[in-house]
């Protein structure tokens, strides 16, 4: 037998110690997704006289990508990332300059796109992963989270948080809040700094309101999605249509293909951000609690590698990558039911969107990479 | 780093997120558990709207591409009945500002078509100025609204009415027929020639606006739009040109004969109150120009039509102009129909186109003793002619001694003169594809007894008699032609034999000019004669205009006949009761015919009078020889 293969075999190699409930959870996660995407897309595209299997394929697509990549992912020690991290944070905040370029692709007033080769990604869905690992990179070097370090790491997550502003897409900059918020408890930031922190933060956002550092079309791009008042007909009536076909899917759902609100399509972006309409009315609160519950078995299993993790980078990123899927499945889900504000934040694994699905499948790869080897 | 309080710290984050699980959980119980009954009801409530946007109607083109039909935008008005507050003054302001009366708009308003929510449109073609003032003045106008909508634009004015048909709206009838199935009621279709006939490719498909409405109707917002396809251009046969000019001289020669044809039966000059001009490729039977008098403007069935307009185009005293009499009038042919009459006894063995014939000046049945004489048309006795000159000089007489022989042995071969005469198309509809054509009428002995039996009053006489065949000969008596039903038989005569069925479609093709459909001429059959005995009749109508003894001689003078040889021939078919209708039909070149030419004026007078100077203008045309001085003729040759 081949040295390095009896190394990965061996009592403690990684090989003997994936997560096969991690893995099946997000496979069934974005099966059940690959069923929702299809059901909101399929009826439009047929009144158009499209393949009513367009968005599903393309998912499905992105879906085999992302597991591929999920295995490069867990195959390298990701002791590696820690090592990387800092390059990668570079190279990360200078895509999202150029995003800002006039490089970027514009769609619906936001730049949030480039395209390369082709292909067009949105560099905010893989800055999460970078500033987790960042982040999880810095706190980990420290013995005792001082004020300085809470500071600093503010300082880490604030420069992509200040450039995904500028796009604007607020709700994946409340994701990297919740991530540094979450990474320096878990740090052991005392208490007292944290909310001294918030407080810097919220003082500091008033300011800038009322000095005009911040423009008057950045206010009232950022006020169009915290208050769906500001553009009363739209946004109010897309929340009022999303609520009606939650709750008229009832305990049972309204059956597969069958949701009207979904074929007639009263309900927006159905197929990415409010995917989970579709869910809530087709399949009813049984099939809710079910893709709810398949969320929770994932962030249980990330969490539980956190706690098993071999250093505390490794408990740190795991606790990142919890807190960035927990906080965007929340936050989605609370929009679509009318208790989150309205923000384009997708429900990871589930909506259609592909950078988003292959960032997720490198987080659910660096789970894996750090429960395989939690042992020296 | 799993030291204790780490664990406190991972499990502050777990709690976290439970909690917002739990917060999720809660609002999903609230909403699809307790309230779940509500939700359903609204979602029910949701309801879609569907808005039809019309499609474009294809353009209809002449056979060079010149535009006869295309589209323009109109203003269209509409009043929605919820929101008007006095509906008589609202009237009142309209109807001045719009130049209209208030009945005619109170009746658009209450069309039962339209149900009590939906706006209806109450005034079409409304000037762009009203349309403005109407916008600025929307508070003094409430309910009152317009809307821009395509119409038929009519590009060469009231050219080939007839032909193109007009667009009405779709009746209750129709709405029922799975032909109609896209069209929604209210709707505008095709009525009458080409617009009906071609309806299918013209429509289009019409688009829709998807729009979300609540309970009370009102919009709540777009859910989609499917765009329409535009409909299909349609290219007729028919040459703009010459349509233009056979219409033209054909109103000018009735304008004209009434004032200078002198009918002596009646003493006074001739009536001329109707005619047709049909001109037609006899090597295909596409029609390249069809004329009827009187005729329209296609622009009356444009917006604010009322039914009173309507039927003072159906009264009598117009002498109804909606007819196309080139397909649907219906005439004795007069000597017009001689050539398939000679056909018919070349083909019974009664004459051979080498023989010579007695010409006398009347004719009576060997044996009659009844006292009944049938004149010739001229009162002189020519003694035995040619067979060519019995066509030339149209002697009645020569045709009579035929006629009688049909008649006495049709013991023996039957109805043998009426299936011939069929077999050229008549009695028969030509499948033209324009709607409303007539069968026109060969009597026989069967017909006689039916109508006797059914109008003993009107047609006292059962029996098939000598006379009846007689008559026929010279296309008289009870037979009844169309003036398509010649041109269709003189086409077989020119191009050797072959029956063509009519067509005046010539191809389909997208608005980019890509081809859907491409019509052929289709022979329906051969004429039942041989070749020699078609070019002997040819060769002898070739006399008709160039022999001095030809009955349009006098007509065509003047006509480079050498470079373009014409054979024709006169018809002066007499109607009792009425003065004569003049009949002329033609070919050119004779030695190798693309065209034939076939005019008909009702009342008026002799063949060679009117009819013939008609075809002989619209040949110069065709053959683009420089037009001589339009002159009708008070010769009276027949």
């Amino acid at each position: 037998m081949d040295v390095t293969l009896g190394r990965w075999v061996s009592r403690e190699g990684p090989l003997r110690h994936l997560d096969p409930a991690l893995i099946v959870t997000a496979v069934c996660l974005s099966l059940f997704g690959l069923f929702m995407v299809y059901s909101a897309t399929q009826q439009g595209l047929r009144t158009l006289g499209e393949d009513p299997g367009f968005y599903l394929k393309k998912q499905i697509a992105f879906l085999m990508l992302g597991v591929i990549l999920m295995v490069i992912t867990a195959t390298f020690d990701y002791r590696l990332v820690k090592v990387y991290a800092g390059i990668a944070f570079g190279l990360l905040l200078f895509a999202l300059l150029l995003v800002l370029t006039p490089i970027g692709d514009e769609t619906a007033g936001a730049q949030r796109w480039i395209t390369l080769f082709g292909f067009q990604f949105q560099p905010s869905e893989l800055a999460k992963l970078t500033v987790v690992a960042a982040l999880a990179a810095y706190l980990s070097e420290l013995r005792e989270v001082r004020l300085e370090h809470v500071w600093r790491a503010a300082g880490i997550a604030a420069a992509p948080m200040a450039l995904i502003f500028l796009q604007p897409d607020v709700g994946t900059m409340m994701v990297f809040a919740a991530v540094l918020i979450a990474l320096l408890v878990v740090a052991g930031a005392k208490g007292r700094h944290i909310l001294i922190l918030l407080g810097v933060a919220v003082f500091g956002a008033i300011i800038a309101f009322h000095l005009g550092i911040v423009k008057d079309y950045q206010i009232a791009r950022l006020r169009s999605f915290l208050d769906p008042a500001a553009d009363p007909l739209r946004a109010g009536y897309n929340l009022q249509q999303a609520q009606i076909a939650i709750g008229s899917g009832g305990m049972f759902g309204r059956g597969f293909l069958n949701g009207s609100q979904t074929n007639l399509d009263f309900v927006p972006e159905q197929h990415t951000d409010f995917v989970f309409t579709v869910v809530g009315e087709e399949l009813g609160f049984i099939g809710a609690i079910l893709l709810l519950g398949l969320f929770a078995i994932l962030l249980w299993r990330g969490l539980r590698t956190a706690l098993m993790s071999r250093d505390s980078f490794g408990t740190l990123m795991a606790a990142g990558i919890v807190t960035m899927i927990a906080f965007q499945v929340i936050v989605n889900v609370g929009m679509t039911m009318g208790i989150m504000p309205v923000t384009g934040i997708p429900l990871p694994l589930v909506s259609y969107g592909g950078t988003a699905m292959l960032t997720n499948w490198v987080a659910v790869g660096l789970l894996m990479n750090v429960h395989m080897r939690r042992f020296k | 780093m799993t030291d204790a309080r780490m664990g406190r710290r991972m499990t502050a984050l777990a709690a976290a997120i439970a909690f917002a699980f739990a917060a999720l959980v809660t609002r999903l119980w609230f909403l699809q558990v307790l309230a779940a009954e509500e939700y359903r009801e609204r979602a029910a409530g949701n309801s879609v709207r569907l808005i039809p946007i019309p499609a474009a109607r294809g353009r209809i083109l002449d056979r060079n591409g010149e535009p006869l039909v295309d589209n323009r935008r109109t203003v269209v008005i509409t009043i929605d009945r919820n929101e008007v507050r006095d509906e008589a003054v609202l009237l009142d302001q309209l109807a001045e500002l719009l130049d209209t009366t208030t009945i005619n708009l109170e009746e658009r308003l209450n069309d039962p078509d339209f149900l009590r929510f939906q706006p209806v449109p109450v005034y079409e073609g409304a000037p762009e100025p009203v349309a403005i003032y109407l916008k600025e003045h929307a508070d003094e106008f409430p309910g009152v609204d317009f809307d821009e909508v395509g119409v038929r634009r009519y590009v060469q004015g009231a050219l080939a009415p007839h032909v193109l048909g007009y667009l009405g709206e779709i009746s209750p009838e129709e709405l029922l027929d799975p032909s109609f199935t896209h069209v929604r009621p209210g709707q505008l279709v095709g009525r009458g020639g080409v617009e009906q006939q071609y309806e299918r490719f013209l429509r289009g498909r019409d688009g829709l606006q998807k729009q979300e409405v609540n309970a009370q109707g009102e919009v709540q917002g777009n859910l989609g739009r499917e765009e329409p396809a535009p409909g299909d251009d349609l290219v007729l046969s028919i040459d703009a040109d010459i349509q233009d000019l056979a219409q033209d001289t054909l109103e000018t020669a009735v304008t004209q004969a009434r004032a200078s044809v002198f009918d002596e039966e009646t003493a006074s000059y001739v009536k001329a109150t109707a005619g047709a001009v049909v001109v037609m490729d006899p090597d295909d039977g596409h029609v390249l120009a069809m004329a009827s008098y009187p005729t329209y403007d296609p622009r009356v069935f444009l917006g604010g039509f009322t039914q009173r307009e309507f039927d003072a185009l159906k009264r009598p005293s117009a002498n109804f102009p909606l007819s196309n009499r080139a397909i649907a009038g219906q005439y004795p042919a007069g000597s017009a129909f001689k050539p398939f009459v000679a056909a018919a006894a070349i083909r019974a063995g009664y004459a051979r186109p080498e023989g010579f014939y007695p010409c006398p000046a009347e004719f009576i049945v060997p044996g009659d003793e009844s006292g009944t004489v049938f004149h010739n048309w001229e009162d002189v006795d020519r003694g035995g002619i040619s067979f060519s000159e019995a066509l030339i000089r149209s002697c009645d007489t020569v045709f009579y001694n035929w006629g009688l022989k049909f008649w006495t042995e049709r013991g023996a071969r039957g109805d043998f003169f009426q299936h011939h005469i069929r077999r050229w198309g008549f009695g028969d509809l030509s499948g033209i594809d324009i709607p409303g054509e007539t069968e026109g009428r060969v009597p026989d002995a069967r017909w006689k007894q039916d109508v006797n039996a059914a109008y003993p009053n009107l047609f006292p006489e059962p029996t098939w008699l000598p006379g009846d065949n007689i008559n026929m000969s010279i296309g008289q008596g009870d037979l009844l032609v169309t003036p398509l039903q010649m041109a269709v038989a003189y086409s077989a005569l020119a191009n050797g034999g072959t029956l063509y069925r009519p067509q005046i479609a010539l191809r389909v093709q997208r608005p980019d000019g890509t081809q859907v459909r491409r019509f052929e001429g289709e022979r329906i059959g051969r004429v039942p004669a041989t070749r020699a005995a078609l070019t002997a009749i040819s060769n002898a109508l070739r006399g008709v205009v160039s022999s001095p003894a030809g009955t349009a001689t006098t007509a065509f003078a003047g006509f480079p006949l050498t470079s373009y040889p014409v054979a024709a021939k006169t018809g002066t078919a007499e109607v009792h009761g009425k003065q004569p209708h003049s009949w002329f039909a033609a070919f050119a070149p004779a030695n190798d015919p693309e065209f034939v030419v076939v005019a008909v004026v009702e009342e008026g007078g002799h063949g060679s009078q009117v009819a013939a100077p008609i075809v002989r203008r619209v040949l110069e045309g065709l053959l683009d020889l420089e037009p001589g001085a339009f002159q009708i003729s008070s010769e009276s040759e027949d």
